[in-house]
């Protein structure tokens, strides 16, 4: 109860326009609200923000570093922005990296037209990648009856992770290794057609931004089907356990 | 006003992008009376021309003939444009840079042979180790992403460069598109 | 503290073997920045070292003679940043392997002007976007030794500035 009571309502301006919040709300929060568009990737409606992907980032005045919209809450008097040049291109580079980062090749992906990144890329203008693409190899694990996962396409949002552990709590998923190592494994690196701990509950085929986890038995192109506002409803359901 | 010389190029790639180029259709007809399409696989010329104002390229590039020809290409172009996926990001020909020259070339001449597997060591240009979009050799002007771009962005690109403008693509089309 | 770094190598550390004249030091550890030889009268304090584009960071300090190659020192660093970088966090986790590569590409003599052009962009994306102090510092070894051992870079470069004294062909 007692945090009820320290929720204030607050103003704050978000480029130059005064809004109103709670306290207890995020910039990202309060900026849809008001109908700012600040792009994100790693964030989803329903789960715990991560601050891994810093499309989100925004500045803030008087704060020498640029801080993440998802994780940043809002106070009495801020002055957020969250469009400028130096933004713009910072967004840039990130979804660049990304694309450079693993094998993408939207043509022939089962996320094609349905893909997070894909579109990110096209909303931000982000046309050509101007570094080496590393084409690493990574395995697919379809060892499961019912869904695979394909490192090649992860961006490392942790998003399955999360629904996985906090929401279905299963954590069947989790990254393993490190740096650009890192990688979506299923219970010890072990194949994910024997995990013991999986419900397959599908909630990360829902969650998943990309093409990295796909249900079986849509094999052709752009036939990834996907539910993301069910976990928001989850989590909603519940009231708040996060909080 | 003279006409606006146009070239296409074709370089590691399936030929759609060429094939979307002529989904414009009859608008085609209409953007040929401000442009003249002076080399292309389309049409029979040999040699490409002293310069040319704008020039589109289809694929990746992926041999050393492919560097040869896109250097040459550059030099003799005023605006470069690279048309499609497999220009503009590698696409489908860069899936074999994970595997190496080698392994791919094993897999495609030996593995899936039925008759006299061997890799060909005669009238084959050599493959570069790694493919690589076209931007990755020489500058390029404007990316037309898309797999392939739909015929309307391109048909838009063109008529607006035809008119002297540089077009502004970027909600048209994609990646993957 | 307050001791100058030439105090520190001359007289605390007895020198330079065989009289080798100094080129850089490198302090803070591998995600501190390069000071050259004519700022070794710097004394060691944080705001000194700051201002140089270093830190005072573990305290440690790498001493570099006039054999050095700053863009070796540069990627030998940046290969600790990359198996350092815990993955979590894109910039970091992608920008390092990516600075990493444009390092060793001006190394080998195959970089162009364009390619220092986005490694310089790229680290200071790295540096405002990153989420912990890894990722934030780890471009420091590029930028210092970027800025005061500059022509190094450009020297290897495939379009750059040959220095003059060099003789053709005796770059590659
Ligand atoms: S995951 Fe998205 S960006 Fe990656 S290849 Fe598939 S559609 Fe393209
Ligand atoms: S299906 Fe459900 S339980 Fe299984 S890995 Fe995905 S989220 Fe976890
Ligand atoms: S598998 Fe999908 S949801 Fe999981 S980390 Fe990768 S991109 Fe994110
Ligand atoms: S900056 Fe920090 S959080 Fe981000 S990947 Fe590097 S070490 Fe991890
Ligand atoms: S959405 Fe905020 S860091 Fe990813």
């Amino acid at each position: 109860m007692s945090s009820v009571q320290s929720v204030q309502i607050i103003t704050l301006t978000i480029d130059g326009k005064p809004v109103g919040a709670s306290s207890d709300e995020t910039v990202l929060d309060v900026a849809k609200q008001n109908g700012f568009f600040i792009p994100t990737l790693c964030f989803l409606e329903g789960l715990i923000p991560y601050g891994a992907c810093r499309l989100c980032l925004v500045e803030v005045k008087g704060s020498n570093r640029l801080l993440p919209a998802c994780m940043t809450k809002v106070a009495e008097g801020m002055e957020v922005t969250t469009d400028s040049e130096k933004l713009r291109s910072y967004r840039r580079w990130i979804l660049e990296l990304l694309f450079t980062e693993r094998n993408h090749v939207c043509s022939v992906c089962v996320a094609n037209g349905f893909c997070e990144l894909q579109s990110m890329a096209e909303a931000l203008g982000m046309d050509h990648v101007r570094l080496p693409y590393l084409h690493p190899q990574f395995s697919v694990d379809a060892t499961h009856d019912r869904f695979v996962s394909d490192n090649n396409r992860c961006i490392l949002c942790s998003r399955c992770v999360r629904v996985c552990s906090d929401i279905e709590g299963a954590h069947t998923l989790d990254i393993m290794g490190r740096g650009i190592h890192a990688r979506i494994v299923s219970d010890l690196d072990d194949a994910w057609g024997n995990s013991p701990t999986c419900t397959r509950c599908s909630k990360c085929v829902q969650v998943c931004p990309t093409g990295a986890i796909k249900e079986k038995g849509r094999r052709s192109v752009g036939e990834k089907f996907k539910r993301r506002d069910l976990i928001a409803y989850i989590a909603k359901l519940r009231g708040g356990e996060h909080e | 006003m003279s006409k606006v010389k146009l070239a296409t190029v074709w370089l590691d790639g399936c030929s759609g992008c060429h094939m979307s180029f002529l989904d414009t259709d009859e608008r085609l007809i209409a953007l040929l009376e401000h442009a003249d399409l002076v080399y292309s696989p389309l049409v029979d010329e040999k040699n490409f021309p002293d310069m040319v104002d704008v020039t589109l390229i289809e694929g990746s590039v992926s041999t050393n003939e492919d560097v040869e020809k896109i250097r040459k290409v550059r030099a003799h172009t005023r605006i470069l444009i690279a048309l499609g996926d497999c220009a503009v990001t590698g696409n489908v020909p860069a899936m074999r840079n994970t595997f190496g020259v080698e392994p791919t070339m094993h897999r495609a001449y030996i593995e899936m042979a039925q008759l006299q597997p061997q890799i060909p060591t005669t009238s084959l240009p050599k493959l570069l180790d790694k493919v690589v979009p076209v931007h990755e050799v020489v500058a390029v002007d404007l990316h037309l992403p898309g797999c392939p771009p739909p015929a309307d962005a391109i048909f838009y690109a063109l008529s607006e460069l035809v008119n002297g403008r540089m077009p502004d693509v970027k909600h048209l089309t994609r990646f993957g598109k | 503290m307050g001791a100058t770094l030439r105090e520190i190598i001359y007289e605390i550390g007895n020198g330079i073997e065989d009289d080798r004249k100094i080129k850089a030091v490198q302090t803070g550890g591998p995600t501190g920045g390069c000071i050259p030889e004519h700022k070794l009268d710097t004394p060691v304090d944080y705001e000194s070292l700051a201002e140089l584009g270093s830190i005072m960071g573990s305290g440690g300090m790498v001493v570099s003679d006039e054999r050095a190659s700053m863009v070796d020192i540069a990627r030998y660093f940046m290969e600790f940043s990359v198996s350092e970088s815990c993955g979590k966090c894109v910039p970091c986790r992608v920008g390092t392997t990516q600075m990493h590569n444009l390092l060793a590409k001006i190394e080998r003599g195959e970089a162009t002007k364009q390619d220092l052009a986005l490694l310089e962009e790229l680290c200071e994306v790295v540096k405002n976007t990153s989420l912990c102090g890894l990722g934030q510092s780890a471009p420091n070894p590029v930028l210092s030794t970027l800025r005061f051992f500059r022509e190094e870079y450009e020297a290897r470069l495939v379009d750059g500035k040959k220095p003059k004294r060099a003789k053709k062909g005796a770059q590659a």
